[in-house]
């Protein structure tokens, strides 16, 4: 009893309900058109294709014509990879041959120590006239080195400071 | 003619191409309105036909009548729409346009298209539907195939079929009711 009044309310829901607008006949209707004859030229187009006539060559050009474009497109990106390379190596390259000379330079300073008695010779022939005769600068400096390489006891600095005239306090200040 | 004396011809000796005359002739403008519908363009339409047809013709001898003749062209001219949309929609996505606006647009200029006020929107409607729902719909509407034949159409089982074009009904429907209720 109860199923029989839902089926009826579900028929009047469908009498009372508006009619499907998909339902609309002219809606299944094509309404798109072609040009008169088409579908009979079909068949010549299609032989074409099957027997290669124009379509293949066609084809084949756009084939070529696609790998071209992508070998192209390959040349460009590795010269211009190529190129960015070039430049930056050139300037590294460079930069680093500078360096190389600069380590070169260095080390060969570094290889040569130059002895003291070069040294004195040098500020001995660029520095003379400062601080007076060549010869007597070199051997007075020679023997105060040597003097230098002995051990210096107290005794002998109290002796030197006396007969050097050094004021008294700072002899003082000095032994202590 | 009937699909399988076609098929029985193809077999014949030197009647190959004769009998695939016979099929381009029988399927031809099916197929073709089945393409147009979907993609709502003649020079498109026109294009995927001649595609469908030489791999039907390439393919055609492996063909091992498990299936109906039929619905094998319209399994191989639906994959080839499938995949031409999918390819467009890419392309209109890689342009940042919107492939939709571009169908309904070539819809409106197109000069070839007769339509009333209700087919545009319904049409519109169409163009709005996802690729395999729309073939599920246009074959169901317009081709009034059964569910049967379009799961082997499209490879998918009767029931997710049926469920498809259910939503793709109440979705054209709705925007149908929407634009001529105003």
């Amino acid at each position: 009893m109860k199923f029989n009044n839902i089926t009826n309310t579900r028929k009047m829901d469908k009498k009372q309900k508006p009619t499907d607008i998909l339902q609309t006949p002219s809606l299944k209707e094509n309404p798109f058109t072609v040009q008169e004859g088409y579908f009979s030229g079909i068949e010549d187009e299609l032989h074409a294709k099957i027997h290669g006539r124009g379509s293949e060559s066609h084809s084949t050009y756009s084939n070529l014509r696609t790998v071209m474009a992508m070998a192209a497109m390959f040349a460009l990106i590795f010269g211009l990879g190529y190129s960015v390379l070039y430049i930056t190596n050139t300037d590294n390259t460079k930069s680093r041959r500078d360096s190389i000379n600069t380590t070169t330079s260095s080390a060969t300073i570094a290889e040569d120590p130059i002895s003291d008695t070069e040294l004195l010779q040098y500020f001995g022939q660029h520095f003379g006239q400062y601080i007076g005769d060549e010869a007597s600068y070199n051997q007075e400096t020679l023997r105060n080195i040597k003097v230098a390489e002995h051990p210096v006891n107290k005794e002998e600095i109290e002796q030197y400071l006396i007969d050097s005239n050094v004021p008294s306090l700072v002899v003082i200040a000095a032994l202590e | 003619m009937e699909d399988k004396e076609i098929l029985i011809i193809y077999k014949e000796e030197g009647k190959q191409e004769y009998a695939f005359n016979l099929l381009v002739k029988k399927y031809s403008e099916r197929l073709y309105w089945h393409i147009r519908k979907l993609t709502c363009s003649h020079d498109d339409a026109n294009d995927l036909l001649q595609s469908t047809l030489v791999k039907a013709w390439k393919y055609l001898p492996e063909f091992r009548e498990e299936s109906k003749l039929y619905t094998w062209l319209y399994r191989i001219a639906t994959n080839e729409t499938l995949t031409f949309l999918k390819k467009k929609r890419l392309t209109a996505v890689l342009s940042l346009s919107n492939y939709e606006a571009i169908l309904e647009n070539k819809l409106k200029y197109d000069s070839s298209f007769n339509g009333d006020k209700l087919q545009l929107a319904l049409q519109k409607a169409i163009i709005k539907l996802p690729d395999k729902q729309k073939a599920v719909f246009s074959l169901r509407y317009f081709q009034d195939l059964k569910y049967e034949e379009m799961s082997e159409i499209l490879n998918t089982s009767v029931g997710a079929l049926k469920a498809s074009y259910h939503h793709a009904y109440q979705k054209i429907k709705a925007e149908l009711e929407e634009t001529f209720d105003e």
